[in-house]
């Protein structure tokens, strides 16, 4: 038994409870929310509580007895004695090791827990499939420890659960080296163990996961780069980047620069054969046409008629096998009496000619020359291990809508079609700004979000893993949030943290998302017996400033 | 009802009569019973008690800047506290009389730094009777029903003991009630006054390491004729009858002059004046003096804000009297003591000094709950 720091009060109003109790400790005890604490109880056992809330109180009545005790508002005045205080603290039960929920009892000792008890009091010490999801500290000076927190695979990426939503303020949350955190680990597991895994990876921002082979250098900095690689091997990790990582990059032409990649890293890439420029070609992509018109409002289904028409090859569409041909065709519909189909109107042709003029017109990515490859025929070749970062990041909005709901399209054939051998069982998709293609405000028919829905809500049985990051977890569609099985929540601003989403959290820990730092998350996994406070390190691949 | 009482009424010759099963309450603590002396003025007091009684009152604001980085000069603090019960009531012989039942605490802190801290705590359980419900006085009669009480089941289970059986007299100068809370009251000063014995013998108390004892310091005890023993013991009360505020002096007398006290400015003290007192056939001395920690227009009277300040004066001060500075450093610690106020906790805020509430709550806070003392009987 570690020394006791304190014993628990039961108060007429605020009892002890199955869920919650309290107890005092000295004004200097030093103890943070998410720190756990031990009690003795009946029939000699013991039952943990996890910190929620510290509040310190002194004997002053009111806030006139001290302004008072100051003479009267004198900001000079020392005081003899300082006034008797003490830290009461909120504590949420979380286990008992002889299974005894009645309330602890008034007076009972309160003590700090061991790395051991720690672990078996959040649940962390019988975790089958474990997989490293980060290391927590816990208490202060010598009684200080850190440990590394696992979470049962299983409930990450499936079979029992699966999806993973990270949210937080942009730059200060650190969202995607968070997810890039998980999938290394889960490399890592599967190298070593007989997981069938591939990732497909959306660069969303500048050059951030175009070098994840590559070893960070850590600026230089000697001292960083050792405690960051000893800290992964000390989580049970590689220190070493990811392996049989692709990188796709769109098209580009002289004109129209469509990545960020530097040339001469991009020629590194290729030389090594793992970079590919891909583009979409009329004969083999028009069937993801309608991805060009998912944010397009279409309350009387016209565009979707005319996408009919253009796709299943109707009038002077059977005849076209170049993108460069279906504007054409587009063109002649507009004219006046152009119109070969009675249901559609010329003005909804226009519209459509609009809308399929300034996505592919002039844009290299729809262009049928050839020495690049298709993403569809890439996801067919997809081995277990495999890391494909597809790179979006310079794209216009539509056009990240259209290659995300292509990858994704084509994964859900594959995962559902005859598989090769050496394909993966499972496929984790991770893209970082979720909410624009699955908000709650997105268009109910876009068929990006009716993917990304069939993938939350039965990806864990077909095998497609979903892990989106998004600033704000509330506006996350629900039936997307709603099936995640894991949330990991960065720095996290106020108003939202006032949504609903959030109002099972403790106000205490909200308190603290807002002030987390870069590298620190709260957890929620269903075999954590409580939101875990944890962090991870520094990321090991290489990062672009 | 079960408890103490029933089991010594029915397997005990000591106690006689008849219980009536009335309800059991606790006393009002305000009740102002005539326990023991108050303010010496009954036996008069004389001239100034210090070495310059020229000036008055005296300014020790000057005082109070001198001593600002100083550490504080009180160390220690003891306050008694008493609880009064009426457990019931007896028949003898055709009359009625209360039995009561006390329970005392005497809680001293020690100051360590700022910081409060306790040095002890010491419960007292009593148990008071009428004198006529016993067959026979002598000691050893108590000493057996001592015996019983505390050999009875409802104690044992409960792992307590009675501390003393006291008896009240039948005399008619007061009533029942008031005599048995007088009863538990002056155990209760009995007790303060052991354990102000013992800090002195464990010599902790020395300069620098004052001790504060609530209240008046006028026991009647041989141990005064100590000499020096009581150099660092002072008595500060809160509460004091302003019509024994004897502080003009007028060739060499003194007269009654409450307004000297209640005019008293914020860090003003008045002379000190000395008063005898005669215990076991040989004269003691005190000297006391007013000191005003608040302003009272915030207070409820003109008083507030005033404490008494006590000291048994050594054979030496009697002579030469009290050094005048040694009572203006005094007051002027005290002064420091002025904040923290319990105001909101303690009505009488301005009188308190912070160190001697927290010691009342100590001594308040450890009493077994009125329910369960109760149950005891």
């Amino acid at each position: 038994m570690l020394k006791p720091i304190g014993k628990v009060l039961a108060l007429e109003n605020a009892p002890s409870t199955i869920d919650n109790f309290y107890f005092w400790t000295a004004s200097d005890m030093v103890l943070r929310p998410f720190d756990v604490v031990k009690v003795e109880h009946l029939r000699g056992s013991t039952t943990f509580g996890v910190v929620e809330e510290i509040s310190h109180i002194t004997d002053s009545s009111s806030f006139l007895a001290d302004y008072i005790s100051s003479d009267f508002g004198d900001v000079e005045v020392e005081q003899n004695t300082i006034r008797v205080g003490m830290n009461y603290v909120k504590a949420k039960v979380v286990r008992n090791t002889a299974d005894i929920l009645i309330p602890v009892h008034s007076g009972a000792r309160v003590s700090l827990a061991s790395r051991d008890e720690v672990e078996e009091a959040l649940g962390l010490d019988q975790i089958p499939n474990p997989l490293v999801c980060g290391f927590l500290e816990m208490y202060d000076g010598d009684a200080r420890i850190k440990l590394p927190v696992k979470l049962n695979a299983d409930f990450l990426i499936g079979p029992e659960g699966a999806h993973l939503n990270i949210s937080g303020i942009s730059g200060l949350a650190a969202k995607t080296s968070y997810a890039m955190f998980l999938l290394k680990a889960i490399q890592d597991r599967a190298v070593d163990g007989d997981d069938s895994i591939a990732m497909v990876v959306f660069n969303v921002k500048g050059k951030d996961l175009l070098a994840l082979d590559e070893l960070n250098n850590f600026e230089d900095n000697a001292q960083r780069r050792d405690e960051t690689l000893a800290m992964y091997e000390r989580l049970g990790l590689s220190a070493k980047p990811f392996r049989d990582v692709k990188y796709y990059y769109p098209a580009s032409d002289d004109r129209i620069k469509n990545t960020y990649v530097d040339g001469d890293h991009f020629k590194h890439q290729k030389k090594k054969c793992k970079a590919f420029e891909y583009k979409f070609y009329y004969e083999l992509d028009k069937e993801n046409l309608d991805l060009l018109f998912a944010d397009v409002d279409d309350q009387t289904q016209t565009m979707e008629s005319i996408l009919n028409y253009v796709i299943s090859g109707q009038g002077a569409f059977g005849r076209i096998n170049q993108w460069t041909s279906l504007i054409e065709k587009t063109e002649a519909m507009c004219e006046a009496g152009g119109s070969m189909s009675k249901e559609i109107s010329v003005l909804s042709w226009r519209k459509f000619y609009r809308l399929i003029k300034k996505s592919v017109d002039g844009n290299c990515l729809f262009n049928d020359g050839g020495g690049y490859v298709r993403l569809a025929e890439q996801i067919d070749k997809i081995r277990s291990n495999d890391v494909y970062v597809i790179d979006i990041a310079r794209l216009s909005s539509d056009m990240q809508a259209f290659v995300f709901g292509n990858v994704v399209r084509k994964i859900i054939d594959f995962q559902l079609g005859d598989k090769p051998e050496g394909a993966p069982s499972k496929i984790i998709i991770f893209i970082d700004e979720l909410n624009k293609f699955a908000s709650t405000d997105t268009r109910q028919q876009s068929p990006i979000l009716k993917h990304i829905i069939d993938i939350a809500e039965r990806g864990r049985s077909l095998g497609i893993i979903l892990f989106g990051a998004d600033q704000f977890k509330s506006s996350v569609h629900s039936r997307v949030t709603g099936n995640c099985s894991t949330f990991a929540y960065g720095r996290t601003n106020s108003i939202e943290l006032s949504k609903r989403d959030y109002r099972y959290i403790p106000s205490v820990y909200q308190n603290m998302m807002t002030r987390l730092r870069q590298g620190e998350y709260i957890i929620q996994n269903p075999i954590f017996n409580s939101l875990l406070s944890i962090k991870f390190p520094l990321p090991i691949w290489r990062q672009f400033k | 009802m079960n408890g103490i009482l029933d089991e010594l009424m029915s397997s005990t010759a000591i106690v006689r009569g008849q219980r009536f099963l009335s309800n059991s309450f606790c006393f009002d603590e305000e009740l102002n019973v005539e326990t023991t002396i108050e303010d010496g003025t009954k036996d008069g007091w004389l001239a100034c008690a210090e070495t310059d009684c020229s000036k008055a009152p005296r300014d020790l604001s000057r005082w109070l800047s001198k001593l600002s980085s100083t550490p504080s000069c009180f160390r220690y603090f003891l306050d008694g506290s008493r609880r009064v019960f009426k457990l019931d009531d007896v028949e003898f012989d055709g009359k009625i009389y209360p039995i009561a039942a006390g329970q005392i605490g005497i809680g001293c802190c020690r100051r360590e730094g700022r910081e409060l801290a306790k040095e002890f705590f010491e419960r007292g359980l009593v148990v008071v009777l009428p004198n006529c419900a016993l067959k026979h006085q002598r000691e050893y009669i108590r000493a057996e029903l001592l015996k019983d009480i505390n050999a009875s089941a409802t104690l044992t289970r409960h792992r307590l003991t009675i501390d003393k059986v006291l008896l009240y007299n039948l005399d008619a100068d007061l009533s029942f009630e008031a005599k048995a809370i007088a009863a538990v009251q002056n155990y209760m000063l009995e007790r303060e006054r052991l354990a102000v014995m013992k800090l002195i013998e464990q010599r902790k108390l020395r300069k620098g390491a004052y001790l504060i004892k609530d209240g008046s310091i006028e026991y009647r005890a041989d141990d005064y004729h100590a000499g020096d023993k009581f150099n660092w013991v002072l008595g500060v009360a809160k509460t004091f009858n302003a019509s024994r505020c004897y502080v003009r002096l007028d060739r060499n007398r003194l007269y009654v002059d409450p307004m000297l006290v209640a005019r008293l400015n914020r860090f003003e003290r008045t002379n000190a004046y000395r008063y005898p007192m005669r215990v076991s056939d040989r004269e003691i001395n005190f000297c006391v003096w007013y000191v005003r920690l608040h302003e009272n227009r915030f207070a409820r009277n003109a008083f507030d804000g005033v404490l008494k300040v006590e000291k048994l004066m050594t054979p030496s001060e009697v002579k030469a009297g009290v050094d005048s500075e040694r009572i203006d450093l005094i007051s002027a610690h005290l002064m420091r003591e002025r904040n923290p106020v319990c105001y909101g906790a303690d009505r009488r805020w301005a009188d308190h000094i912070y160190p001697m509430f927290v010691t009342e709550q100590l001594a308040k806070s450890n009493y077994i709950s009125d329910r369960l003392f109760l149950k005891l009987f």
